[in-house]
């Protein structure tokens, strides 16, 4: 009955003090409110990242490319044992374990694509018949590589719907001839539409890796090795595996860049561990700034009211009933301005998220958690209680005949 | 009424050699030095004594604002000279009702809220806060301006409010601190009739003044002077 009281009379004396309430609220609202915005951009950043690695099949994903230059002390020197992998590392890698699904070669280059008089720079990657459904990546028209394409070095090609556009205009594609590096080759399917982390893969051309390195490289080696693990638990007991069987082939000196997908995915937890750690000092100063303005605030409030605590006390208003009544005064404002700093990092969230899409092009949730909320409102109600008890207490405390007198 | 029974002939204020010291500054200040008074339930008493006389000091002790340094203050039989501020805060809110010189109503509430205040710290449940409140409002003539706010009411009409308040708990005493003192004469008139109407019908009425006329309505005028009873006469 009397805590609904103080609800009310603290809602009145906020009102009747519009400005200097407002400005009392702004340090919980921007502290509040950077938490909730900063808090629902990383948990966006954590769901894009999933969401595209879930796009490449997952995060259990390992990719290795031989180095041939390592930075000793600043300078970059060239490895004396360096050698390049080839179609053999392929085969005889998927063997070091069991927890190995597939294993892609890496073999990219960019090379001008001709159809009559258009010409288009395209991505041109030589690959196995494997790629397709390792990357989860459709075919929209004709077929995608087989086999056969491989042991035969065929000149055939499956093109992305960027090359289609460029070079064959509205035409039918598949079925025609295209030129790469002069020599004619057979387009044999399309690619369907595909971006990840904003990056378009239309512009890209796979031909069996066989044709790539023999017909339009002339050389044996590949650039690197992307294989995939049966899940993405198994990259750190399946990558000490693959390095030591490519050493026992190519000798124990050679090193690898190696990365797996799961690896990057703690790195961004890493980073959005950083980011919450950061905004959450920069919030916590800013709540610690707020706290200190209802303090301020409320004293200012119990100093302008003393009659009015002189008169409740004349009527029957115990000390701990006038310590409620404060408490409550300094929780709502800090509650208040709390919801108000949800309301303003949700809009933040919003904000950025849309403009990371516009600018960046690629989708960028934000992420409103419910735990977040209530924990942004729980701690601007400890805010409220904590800084509110001292000037409670002095309201409290005041003496009935000096509060009476107290012109 | 008090938890130790309650003889016959007991009085409902009974104070005994009570004293009262203020410290200001290193000088010790005798507000009461050792002042005796009994009042009789269904009283009506005006205490009157020039300024520093110890008037406003006794005020205090009697409506348990402030307690003495020394002696005794029995209110009802019972001794409240030593309670602490909770069971000081019980107290005013059951036993006494304060009508002060500057009304002091809360500027922001309407009357009915001002009416309500010591009930809702009694605890009285919501319905019958209200009820009393406006019972206590329509006894005072009130009843068509419940709901106006202090600014939108004359100087007579707050003070009635104030009245009203003090009644709302049905308190043993009525403690009205120059209830006049604001007031136009025509006003103060009409608010002394309400005090003569409200001791007629059984209330024991305490009325602290400078004023002889409004003295004059009481049946009993107590004189202070420094800090003990001077007179105490009936009248």
């Amino acid at each position: 009955m009397i805590l609904l009281e103080s609800i009310g009379i603290a809602f009145s004396q906020l009102w009747a003090n519009k400005i200097r309430s407002t400005l009392t609220l702004l340090g919980m609202l921007i502290g509040v409110g950077s938490v909730v915005g900063i808090v629902s951009i990383s948990e966006g950043m954590r769901r894009m990242v999933y969401e595209e690695f879930g796009k490449l099949g997952g995060a259990n994903f390992i990719y290795v490319v031989p180095r041939e230059w390592v930075n000793r002390d600043g300078r970059w020197v060239r490895l004396a044992h360096f050698e390049p992998l080839t179609m053999e590392d392929v085969e005889l890698v998927k063997l070091a374990s069991d927890r190995i699904d597939v294993i892609l070669p890496l073999l990219p280059m960019s090379a001008d694509v001709r159809v009559g008089k258009s010409s288009y720079k395209a991505q041109i990657e030589g690959t196995i018949p494997a790629y397709a459904k390792a990357y989860d990546w459709k075919v929209e028209q004709g077929r995608f590589l087989l086999d056969t394409d491989i042991s035969a070095n065929r000149r055939v090609a499956v093109i992305g719907q960027k090359v289609v556009e460029e070079v064959f205009g509205s035409r039918l594609a598949v079925g025609r001839e295209m030129k790469i590096q002069g020599q004619r080759y057979d387009v044999i399917g399309v690619m369907a539409e595909r971006k990840i982390f904003g990056q378009d893969w239309g512009d890209r051309v796979l031909l069996p890796v066989t044709t790539t390195q023999k017909r339009l490289l002339g050389v044996k080696r590949i650039a690197g090795l992307f294989l995939y693990t049966k899940s993405p638990d198994d990259a750190p007991t399946v990558q000490p595996l693959v390095l030591q069987e490519l050493r026992q082939r190519h000798g124990r000196e050679a090193e690898y860049e190696i990365q797996s997908g799961k690896g990057i995915l703690d790195q961004v937890e890493k980073t959005i561990m950083v980011m919450k750690m950061v905004t959450g000092g920069i919030a916590g100063i800013s709540l610690l700034v707020g706290g200190i303005g209802i303090m301020n605030i409320m004293l200012v409030s119990v100093t302008e009211r003393t009659r009015e605590i002189g008169i409740r006390k004349a009527l029957g208003a115990r000390p701990l009933t006038l310590l409620a009544q404060f408490i409550v005064e300094a929780v709502v404002l800090s509650l208040f301005g709390g919801a108000l700093g949800v309301g303003l990092g949700v809009s933040l969230g919003l904000g950025i998220s849309a403009a990371i899409e516009h600018f960046a092009e690629f989708p960028f949730p934000s992420v409103v958690s419910s735990s977040s909320v209530v924990l942004a409102l729980a701690i601007s109600t400890a805010i409220g209680l904590f800084f509110g008890i001292f000037p409670a207490a002095r309201a409290a405390r005041l003496d009935p005949v000096e509060a009476l007198s107290f012109e | 009424m008090s938890e130790h029974g309650v003889a016959k002939d007991q009085a409902l204020i009974d104070l005994v050699e009570v004293r009262k010291i203020y410290q200001r500054g290193n000088e010790e200040v005798h507000a009461l030095s050792g002042l005796d008074l009994r009042l009789e339930r269904g009283e009506y008493v005006a205490i009157m004594g020039p300024s520093g006389s110890g008037k406003s000091t006794l005020m205090n002790i009697v409506g348990c604002l402030d307690t003495p340094t020394s002696g005794i203050y029995r209110l009802d039989g019972v001794d409240v000279s030593d309670m602490n501020a909770n069971n000081l805060a019980d107290v005013r809110n059951r036993q006494i009702g304060f009508v002060f010189q500057t009304f002091n109503l809360l500027a922001r509430s309407t009357a009915l809220h001002n009416v309500e205040l010591p009930l809702l710290y009694g605890g009285t449940r919501r319905r019958l806060r209200r009820e009393r409140a406006e019972d206590a409002l329509t006894r005072c003539g009130l009843a068509d301006r419940m709901d106006h706010r202090p600014n939108e009411l004359s100087g007579g009409q707050r003070q009635r409010v104030a009245i009203a308040r003090a009644l709302a708990n049905s308190p043993s005493l009525l403690l009205a601190d120059e209830p006049t003192g604001n007031l136009d004469s025509r006003t103060g008139d009409e608010i002394m009739a309400l005090f003569d109407a409200l001791h007629a019908e059984g209330n024991t009425v305490i009325l602290v003044t400078h004023e002889e006329s409004v003295a004059q309505h009481a049946n009993r005028l107590v004189r202070i002077r420094d800090g003990v009873v001077a007179t105490d006469e009936r009248i």
